[in-house]
């Protein structure tokens, strides 16, 4: 028995002139960023094909505003346009500057606007309201990632979890947790670290499993 | 305080300072350390990097078209000499007012792609080597080591078709992977069942004619794969699937229990 086709469910995009990120397939991210140092405009838009997802699911997860989310990302952007040269290889991977300059802004904008403090907690922080139905290919993608890295924080301890997604996921400073959580700010701090470095521990050994490599962000590939 | 027990107290501000969650004092406080400390700027080099990983906790997310209008229209506007592959965006530099106009009253957009099926794959084979590394049993490493290479088999293949399956909540829990009459299912958030039920995965008709795709258990809370389903050929119009738990260890002629999760083709 052959079942049907769903209508466009793994139809090709529209044909658009120049693809997002085309000419620049095979050039690694700093090639990319050295290409925006030189005005490259297209080199940027390569690395907005690679991560512009991630870094808008990031904020937009702090935000919980569609518009305030965009905003975000577009100054991140912006300023790697203005200033790529501060991206250091030596200290990291190009997608961790770029997604801890995401998350600083997100959290920035978030502490800016007092309407946006009713943020969901814990775990919560990690639920997103689907706007639109999502593709299924973004189903299937949301569905794995999500779960590897949420593995990781299952093994965690649930206040140390806890202080780490209010953080990370909420905005919220050290002293605010303290005083949402009923903790001394000391305890706060000292879960803060421990967290931090099981996660580290963790991803270290799956790190190593997987060959030493990160894996690969699909979205690399459009 | 010894030297040790005063480091503790920056490690600490260190692993703060990467989750932005410091109070101003206590940023100051860190800033002016961070300048002479070689082991700290470690650190929040290896804090950044776990972070970025947690970056992707959330779910995907598209963006509106107009994110990167936006970006062009900066990038147009910062006074840098720019170029383009695109002659649209030479030609058409739009305005950042009107962009973020046109935001406003935009909607996500989504745009279908094949490469995000091969994309999917590529990740199942990083997942199941990182999942490998969880499990203690050295056979069942092996068994989940087999049942992922099916998965990513199917993902790669163009003939096979995704079916997210989403809860009552409207979260996915399951994603069918259909290749003709051939069904394997990932599995993500159903909860573990004991031996007295079984979940049946369903396929529905136009018609509404429902018959049992396979019975398959649920015994981990993490990632796992379901493989060797076979549809009836008796339901000759799959539009949906469902999922439902029943009593025993065998599917039962038609669903008995409620639906807990469904999707459509």
């Amino acid at each position: 028995m052959t079942l049907p086709r769903p209508n466009g469910a793994t139809a090709a995009a529209a044909p658009v002139a120049v693809p997002l990120g085309a000419g620049y397939e095979g050039q690694d991210d700093r090639a990319l960023v050295a290409r925006v140092t030189e005005g490259d405009g297209g080199a940027l838009e390569a690395l907005y094909a690679r991560y512009g997802r991630a870094c808008y699911g990031l904020a937009r997860r702090i935000l919980v505003d569609e518009q305030l989310a965009q905003d975000a990302v577009q100054e991140v952007f912006l300023t790697v346009w203005r200033d790529a040269s501060r991206f250091d290889a030596s200290r990291g991977a190009f997608s961790t500057w770029l997604l801890s300059m995401t998350h600083h802004k997100a959290v920035d904008s978030v502490r800016r606007e007092e309407n946006l403090r009713k943020r969901r907690t814990t775990d919560e922080a990690l639920e997103v309201t689907e706007s639109d139905a999502p593709r299924v290919e973004d189903a299937v993608w949301s569905l794995l990632r999500r779960q590897r890295v949420r593995e990781v924080l299952r093994t965690l301890p649930e206040p140390q979890r806890e202080a780490l997604t209010l953080a990370y996921f909420g905005g919220f400073t050290q002293r605010e947790i303290a005083g949402l959580t009923s903790t001394p700010l000391g305890t706060v701090k000292t879960r803060m670290l421990a967290g931090m470095r099981r996660m580290k521990e963790s991803l270290d050994g799956m790190s190593n499993a997987a060959g030493g490599q990160e894996p690969p962000d699909p979205r690399s590939a459009r | 305080m010894t030297r040790h027990d005063e480091h503790v107290r920056f490690e600490e501000l260190a692993a703060g300072h990467a989750l932005h969650a410091l109070e101003p004092e206590d940023e100051q406080l860190f800033r002016a350390h961070l300048s002479g400390c070689a082991r700290c700027e470690r650190a929040l080099d290896e804090h950044a990097a776990a972070l970025a990983h947690l970056a992707y906790a959330p779910d995907a997310a598209e963006p509106a078209p107009s994110l990167l209008e936006g970006i062009r229209a900066g990038v147009l506007a910062s006074g840098r000499e720019a170029s383009f592959p695109s002659p649209d965006v030479q030609e058409q530099p739009a305005q950042l007012d009107e962009v973020r106009r046109r935001r406003d009253a935009s909607r996500l957009r989504r745009a279908g792609t094949l490469t995000g099926v091969a994309a999917a794959a590529a990740l199942v084979v990083s997942l199941g080597v990182w999942n490998i590394g969880l499990q203690q049993d050295r056979d069942a490493q092996v068994e989940f080591s087999a049942r992922m290479s099916a998965a990513v088999g199917q993902l790669r293949d163009e003939n096979t078709e995704t079916v997210p399956l989403r809860g009552t909540a409207g979260e996915v829990v399951a994603v069918a992977l259909v290749r003709g009459d051939e069904m394997s299912l990932v599995l993500d958030g159903l909860p573990v069942n004991d031996a007295a039920t079984t979940y049946v995965v369903w396929g529905e008709s136009s018609l509404g004619d429902k018959r049992a795709v396979g019975a398959f258990d649920v015994t981990t809370d993490g990632l796992d794969v379901r493989d060797g389903m076979r549809l009836q050929t008796s339901v000759t119009d799959v539009t949906r699937y469902l999922v439902t738990m029943e009593q025993g260890d065998s599917a039962p002629a038609i669903p008995t229990l409620p639906v807990l999760a469904a999707g459509t083709v």
